[in-house]
């Protein structure tokens, strides 16, 4: 199986070396291929269907997802039904805050203040 | 924040506003910042003293668009580049994501094309151009949106016929009165100080925003408007021109002049 990864990853077959390391239990190695090519998405979801909650997992989660929201929900985007971004605020409903900075707590979540108060 | 921008849930983003900006992280603040005001303020029915904290964020707002418009890097992990979400590329080239309004300022809205899957390439000084003129924009039309709702709140002219007569009659074919209904006694020194501080904040704003409309300031104060319009505006003359022509029932003026008579 090795041998088999070492192919994939000489011609540069991404999304086929993914599957095999899924298939091998190496979800985190999974999700970084999508991570290095820039599918935040798709990390997050390889990682979300994993049943080992580890700590790095939890971590490396969270940082897809904020990388992903931050990429996609820049200065005057509203996140639309169906988009990548709103794909990514469901998983972001999972994460666990516990392993995650206040900083990134504070970016991604919505703390219930005083609600229906007017601006 | 992103999924307090995801609920519109502009409280919970008015808050973040501010832990964002004791962190100094600028280009969250704006986010927040942004889509509180995405819509025209909702100010009728506010005590004073809530239109005024509206007012006052309003004014961080404007400025905080006005120092990214000034400012001039767009490099990888710039203030801009998390922003706006574009990506720097090798040579001083960027690459801007399609379906964003900076993406739409730099091709013309729905100039999308299959040539541009990734997004949009363009070089520094299109993207600075391109991002100054988005940001102008944004003031006018905000701003605009945000001094048009003035107008609901009655907060800045109270009813001289309901003071110095007792009685209105609204001129409104629905029969509604334009003005602020304030009893006599309680035009205090403190809805006074009120009134005149909103008055000053909305200038600030005005100023900050370049804004010079004429038709939108008469919500503020006609004459005053009249007169600041064209030059720079100057906070001590306004402040001056508000206090020489309020009415006598206010008590700082009536006891400006009793002590000119002494």
């Amino acid at each position: 199986m090795e041998d088999a990864l070492e192919f994939l990853e000489d011609y540069d077959m991404d999304e086929a070396r993914a599957k095999v390391l899924i298939q091998l239990g190496r979800i985190s190695d999974a999700a970084q291929i999508h991570a290095k090519n820039g599918d935040m998405l798709k990390a997050a979801e390889t990682l979300d269907t994993s049943t080992i909650r580890s700590t790095e997992n939890l971590r490396l989660m969270a940082k897809c997802i904020i990388t992903g929201l931050r990429r996609s929900l820049t200065l005057g985007v509203v996140p639309k039904s169906g988009s990548i971004a709103s794909k990514l605020l469901v998983l972001a409903d999972r994460l666990d805050k516990n392993a995650m900075k206040e900083q990134e707590v504070h970016e991604v979540s919505a703390p219930h203040y005083s609600i229906g108060r007017r601006v | 924040m992103f999924q307090a921008i995801g609920r519109v849930d502009r409280a919970s983003l008015r808050a973040l506003a501010k832990i964002f900006t004791d962190m100094e992280n600028l280009p969250a603040t704006l986010l927040c910042l942004d889509h509180i005001f995405s819509s025209r303020p909702k100010l009728q029915g506010l005590p004073l003293s809530e239109i005024q904290e509206s007012f006052s964020v309003y004014l961080g707002y404007v400025r905080l668009l006005t120092k990214f418009r000034r400012d001039e890097s767009l490099a990888q992990g710039s203030n801009h580049q998390r922003l706006f979400g574009f990506k720097a590329l090798k040579g001083n080239r960027y690459l801007v994501p399609r379906h964003t309004p900076l993406h739409d300022q730099l091709t013309g809205r729905y100039a999308s094309s299959a040539k541009d899957t990734d997004g949009y390439g363009c070089g520094y000084d299109e993207l600075r151009r391109g991002i100054s003129q988005l940001i102008s924009r944004r003031i006018q039309d905000r701003t605009e949106a945000q001094n048009s709702a003035c107008h609901d709140i009655h907060g800045f002219s109270p009813c001289l016929s309901l003071v110095v007569e007792k009685g209105c009659n609204p001129p409104d074919e629905d029969g509604s009165c334009t003005f602020q209904h304030v009893q006599q006694e309680q035009l205090t020194v403190d809805w006074y100080h009120a009134r005149l501080s909103l008055v000053l904040l909305q200038f600030q704003i005005l100023d900050s925003a370049r804004y010079g409309d004429l038709g939108v300031k008469k919500y503020v104060l006609t004459r005053s408007a009249r007169n600041a319009c064209g030059y720079s505006f100057n906070v001590k003359l306004l402040a001056r021109d508000i206090v020489l022509s309020a009415s006598s029932t206010f008590p700082e003026a009536r006891i400006a002049r009793e002590s000119r008579h002494c």
